[in-house]
């Protein structure tokens, strides 16, 4: 027979106890205050002899100084009695609520059954050769039915009795916990046995809510007796039949760490870059975390956060805006070709930043390369790799180097939206990759029309929404407004221009 | 030499001086009665173990048992009081009786004995009207058991 492990921390809970002796002692404390309390009511009628004399004040009683201060003092002892009476009175009804509590709960667990666990069914062994009848089939059967039957009646009633021994522990821990304040208030010392309050600790230290006993107060009845408590160590030091070994019931759990998030994954194999030049290192933000895992469907657009690879890949965006220029330069490229005015905004975008640091160059020649992919090919703007963000990233540029005309810029601008958007998706999510995602889009689109806006398609690529607004006022609310919108948008358009290049 | 306001004290003290024997009698029988009473009452220990072998037992046993001395220690401070009361009044009585109170000398010799009438007062209220049961100090009993 084996006891389920809420059974057995019954048993010990209840190992050694006296309830008959609790309930004897309850009665008398009770008794004790009583006398208490009749002993100020003794000092009281004292008093009023002193006062008012004895045979109703015939005889008189005392007066004057000492009088009065002897009876300002009987009065004083036989209020403090009664209330000292109150409080032992207490600490009886405390001891016998717990003895009560006591027996009933040995009541109870003498009354559970010692569940006898049965035998799990063992097939027959079969004879080889010899091929079982039906009728030894169907008394196999019967007998697994059997057996089965018999285990689940021994695991249904083997979860009531745990069931039950469960909730006479919390009884019993209720119960002795209602108890100690009355004790308390007679002693009027600090508990000794109160558990320090627990401090938050790391998932590797866990607080233990209950300790055995203060730190320095052994049990004053038995020196020798080892820890009480409950936090694996053993919980019974006299002799009390078995040696029980008790978990701690409330230890809480170590903390399951928080998973790490997933390193984010490319869905697609990243391609080797085409440049073998080594990537600029950006300062990285010690803060940022990888973003979600996304695929290059790009419907991830919310929660992301600014990931500063995939901003700064294209144009170094962290230079703020005169490397941002650098893109712009690109797309001054394709303002070019678009018109005069994109070729004005790109010189004047493009002129002064573009040796500036690593990246500037980078991207031209990057962008110059993937221009063709970048229009025509999805992959080459969405495999997610630093490599390909840059080439994302240079799409825009892509734009610049197509010839102008709206159905290719438009499909330029898209696959840079859909590359910076992989982008920032992929890295981080992040509000500038975002960005750059829908101003690349719209510069591509506006690319169509005129070089400037071909150049605020290179900010929007370069910078995000903030450089985006180099186009005209109108068509700054415009993409206002469509940076509301969600990005799906661009992959519709994406899809409705696509028709439209190969017409 | 006492001063006329000490005189008046003194008188003031004093007066009662014409109380019945009996009085005084009955009175302090009855303190010594109850402080008799007090000493004799058994506050019957709660051990450590009482409560069996749960952590929460344990420490309602610890508690318990420091409440049971305290309760024994004040059962002996109260009846320590009623006792020093009964004396107070018996010197008291002592003291006053046979005195008139009117001339100087005796009062001069009194004075001493009542200040210790008052001290005793003082003392026993003291005593006996704490807020603290015991004396507030708990010392472990020696480790014969669970006191049962």
């Amino acid at each position: 027979m084996t006891d389920g492990p809420e059974r057995a921390r019954l048993r010990t809970y209840l190992t050694g106890a006296k309830d008959e002796a609790s309930d004897l002692a309850g009665d008398n404390w009770r008794y004790c205050g009583d006398i208490l309390k009749e002993t100020a009511f003794a000092l009281r009628l004292g008093a009023t002899k002193i006062r008012d004399g004895e045979g109703d004040g015939q005889e008189g009683g005392l007066s004057g100084m000492m009088a009065d201060t002897l009876l300002a003092a009987f009065e004083a002892s036989s209020t403090s009695m009664e209330d000292k009476g109150t409080r032992l009175i207490g600490g009886g009804d405390a001891l016998k609520d717990t003895a009560r509590v006591i027996a009933n709960a040995k009541t109870a667990e003498a009354g559970m059954a010692d569940l006898q666990q049965p035998p799990a069914y063992s097939a027959p062994t079969p004879v080889p050769g010899v091929p079982p009848t039906p009728e030894e089939i169907k008394a196999e059967a019967s007998k697994r039915q059997a057996a089965n039957q018999e285990m689940a009646a021994y695991n249904a009633a083997r979860a009531q009795q745990e069931a039950a021994a469960a909730e006479w522990t919390q009884k019993l821990d209720a119960v002795f916990l209602e108890s100690i304040p009355p004790m308390k208030a007679i002693h009027g010392q600090p508990d000794p046995t109160e558990p320090p309050p627990s401090v938050p600790s790391s998932p590797s230290s866990p607080s233990l809510p209950v300790t055995p006993s203060t730190p320095g107060t052994p049990d004053p009845t038995d020196p020798g007796r080892p820890d009480r408590g409950e936090t694996g160590v053993r919980t019974d030091g006299v002799v009390r039949g078995e040696p029980v070994w008790e978990e701690d019931p409330e230890r809480p759990e170590k903390p399951e760490r928080p998973e790490r998030p997933e390193k984010p994954v490319d869905p697609i194999e990243p391609q080797p870059p085409r440049n073998p030049i080594t990537t600029p290192t950006h300062p990285t933000d010690p803060t940022d975390a990888p973003g979600p895992t996304t695929t290059v469907g790009g419907s991830s657009q919310s929660g992301v956060t600014y990931n500063p690879v995939a901003g700064q890949a294209p144009g170094g965006v962290a230079a703020g805006g005169s490397t941002g220029g650098v893109n712009a330069a690109a797309l001054g490229a394709a303002g070019a070709a678009g018109g005069a005015s994109g070729m004005a905004g790109g010189i004047r975008a493009g002129s002064a930043p573009a040796p500036t640091g690593s990246s500037p160059a980078r991207p031209i020649g990057s962008t110059g390369r993937s221009a063709s992919a970048g229009a025509l090919s999805r992959p080459a703007g969405a495999t997610g790799s630093a490599a390909s963000r840059a080439g994302a990233a240079g799409s825009p540029a892509a734009r610049g180097a197509a010839p102008g005309s709206s159905a290719s810029a438009r499909g330029a601008g898209s696959a840079s939206a859909r590359g910076a958007g992989a982008a920032g998706t992929r890295g981080a999510g992040s509000a500038g990759g975002r960005a750059a995602g829908s101003a690349g889009g719209r510069g591509a689109a506006q690319g169509s029309g005129s070089g400037g806006r071909g150049s605020s398609g290179a900010r929007g690529a370069g910078s995000g929404g903030a450089a985006g607004r180099g186009g005209r006022k109108g068509e700054r609310d415009r993409a206002t407004d469509r940076d509301s919108l969600v990005y799906e948008q661009d992959w519709l358009g994406d899809d409705d221009v696509a028709p439209g290049v190969l017409d | 030499m006492l001063t006329a306001a000490d005189v008046g004290l003194v008188t003031n003290v004093m007066t009662g001086i014409n109380a019945p024997e009996s009085l005084i009698q009955s009175i302090t029988a009855l303190l010594t009665s109850n402080s008799d009473g007090l000493v004799d009452t058994e506050v019957v220990p709660v051990g450590t173990g009482h409560f069996g072998g749960s952590t929460n037992g344990h420490r309602l046993g610890v508690n318990a048992q420091m409440a049971h001395q305290e309760a024994v220690d004040e059962f002996q401070k109260l009846a320590d009081s009623l006792r020093t009361y009964s004396d107070a009044i018996k010197l008291w009585a002592d003291e006053v009786r046979a005195v008139d109170g009117t001339t100087n000398a005796e009062m001069t010799m009194r004075a001493a004995a009542l200040a210790q009438v008052t001290d005793h007062i003082d003392h026993a209220r003291d005593q006996s009207a704490s807020s603290t049961m015991g004396d507030g100090q708990y010392t472990e009993p020696p480790a014969s058991g669970d006191g049962a």
